[in-house]
């Protein structure tokens, strides 16, 4: 019926969407290696109307064309793949990677997932694992007489036993992608490859301009609270703008109805 | 019907047109580059004067314009790598699915699955045609010259520019479609990098749109009184007339 109420509430939907955004990243602020998401927008489709007019001669003049756009649409919610602030814990297991890459992990289906979490667990067998009990490939065994894990900067994983002998117990490998926005995510800060993302190139840290493994150290999320709140605040306003924009063309469809009294 | 009548029908109808594009503004507020459209109509009072001056009959209001205000939305910070707002006049050049060209400003780039680099999901041109990168470790300079992640050219973003006023439509997507005989001419426009140019309905603009949707409802109400009167005077003048 009235073509404006439905242009506001596609932008009503729009920023509905923003704020969903906007609320997910602020509910992951605390998350260890959480990427924060992006809402982008695009404008609908225009449509074209020539107003041919009939001018008081009764001839008809040129008709000139307007073009109304019909609204807002979502152009896709990209993961923002910046680096997170790094956090010392002291905990051997804790891992961040400093720069580009991806711990693997075993999905419980077979799959290899892809996360920048590096909050490693030992699961009851002595494996190296995610807190959510996902092996971490290649898989790394702890000896059950381990007393201290040392990784080192290129992910070369070595325990001292209790009887004070040093071994090597395993490699961390980690993964790239051509594209890691393309990336499909699994909720638990795990994403899956894609088609878009490409398949993983995997190699050791530190080499081929990969990032490096800081052992003792969690890398926090991106998000940053303030931006957050300020995109929240626009986000309303933009909500409320629009709503204001439905009221007016209510009102004006009220107007039309008392027309006839 | 009376004429007059027809001529308050035919206002409302435009202020309805109005109501939409203001509407579509409004909607706008967060797409990145989003251009806004500005809504004229031919003034009454000036038609009025005309036609007072040349004795002709009252003519129906004429339709609206909607002219599209070109100027930048302000940048914003975003630190991506695959951001990248024009700075100055000038457009990306976009090949779309069915092989013609569209134009945007919405520099939010990312890589398909070909690692093509594209702009909402549609390929951007380059120099030599589509800009194929590695991944997305990419560094821009001012003149849109892509580097990768060793500091390897890689291709050069194609900026191009039109002349003003701008001979261009648009087509949705915040892209814009050149009119036909529409010359491309190179732009000399500053590409900055991990910045995203946001819609130009600012605030500002904004509390203008708001203004002019106060505006609208009153001209809408004013209009349907009008027609009101006349249903009113129409009715007297029947009473009037079938009393004696």
């Amino acid at each position: 019926m009235s073509r404006s109420m439905w242009i506001a509430a596609s932008g009503m939907m729009a920023q509905q969407l923003n704020i969903d955004v906007i609320s997910n990243n602020m509910a992951n602020v605390n998350t260890i290696g959480y990427k924060k998401s992006r809402a982008d927008f695009e404008d609908l489709m225009y449509q074209k109307t020539v107003t041919a007019e009939v001018g008081s001669t009764g001839k008809p003049e040129q008709g000139m064309s307007v073009q109304i756009g019909l609204g807002v649409r979502s152009a896709g919610v990209p993961k923002v793949y910046t680096e997170g602030n790094l956090v010392q814990t002291g905990n051997d297991l804790d891992m961040a990677i400093e720069g580009d890459g991806f711990f693997q992990v075993q999905m419980p289906g077979g799959e290899t997932g892809y996360t920048r979490a590096g909050n490693m667990k030992k699961n009851s067998e002595g494996y190296l694992s995610t807190p959510d009990g996902y092996l971490v490939l290649p898989a790394i065994q702890l000896p059950s007489n381990a007393q201290h894990v040392f990784v080192s900067p290129d992910g070369k994983v070595s325990v001292t036993k209790t009887d004070n002998t040093t071994v090597d117990i395993g490699q961390i490998q980690i993964a790239t992608f051509a594209n890691p926005v393309g990336m499909e995510n699994m909720g638990r800060n795990i994403v899956k490859a894609t088609d878009a993302s490409g398949e993983a190139i995997l190699d050791n840290p530190g080499s081929n301009g990969l990032g490096t493994i800081s052992q003792g150290y969690t890398e926090s999320s991106n998000v940053d609270i303030a931006e957050e709140m300020i995109k929240m605040i626009i986000a309303q306003r933009a909500y409320e703008i629009n709503s204001k924009a439905i009221q007016s063309s209510d009102e004006i469809l009220s107007m039309t109805n008392n027309l006839k009294r | 019907m009376r004429e007059s009548m027809v001529i308050a029908g035919k206002a409302m109808d435009i202020a309805l047109e109005r109501m939409d594009v203001i509407s579509n503004n409004l909607a706008n507020v967060s797409t990145s580059a989003y251009k806004k459209d500005m809504i004229y109509s031919s003034s009454f009072k000036d038609m009025m004067t005309r036609q007072i001056a040349t004795g002709e009959v009252p003519e129906i209001p004429k339709g609206n314009i909607v002219v599209t205000d070109f100027e930048a939305g302000n940048f914003r910070f975003t630190g991506e790598k695959m951001n990248a707002a024009i700075d100055g006049d000038g457009f990306y050049k976009i090949q779309l699915a069915d092989g013609s060209f569209g134009y945007t400003r919405a520099g939010e780039f990312s890589i398909n699955a070909e690692k093509q680099l594209t702009i909402h999901g549609r390929v951007v041109m380059g120099d030599g045609g589509s800009i194929t990168l590695e991944d997305t470790e990419i560094t821009m300079d001012s003149k849109g010259v892509i580097y990768n992640r060793k500091g390897d050219r890689q291709a050069s973003l194609l900026l191009v520019n039109f002349e003003q006023p701008y001979p261009l439509e648009k087509a949705g997507g915040t892209l814009f479609i050149a009119k036909e005989n529409a010359e491309e001419l190179p732009s000399t426009a500053e590409i900055k990098q991990q910045y995203i140019e946001e819609s130009n309905v600012s605030a500002l603009s904004a509390m203008v749109e708001m203004i002019n949707l106060m505006d609208v409802m009153r001209q809408y109400e004013t209009q349907q009184k009008m027609i009101q009167y006349q249903d009113d005077a129409t009715e007297r003048m029947i009473t009037q007339l079938t009393q004696g």
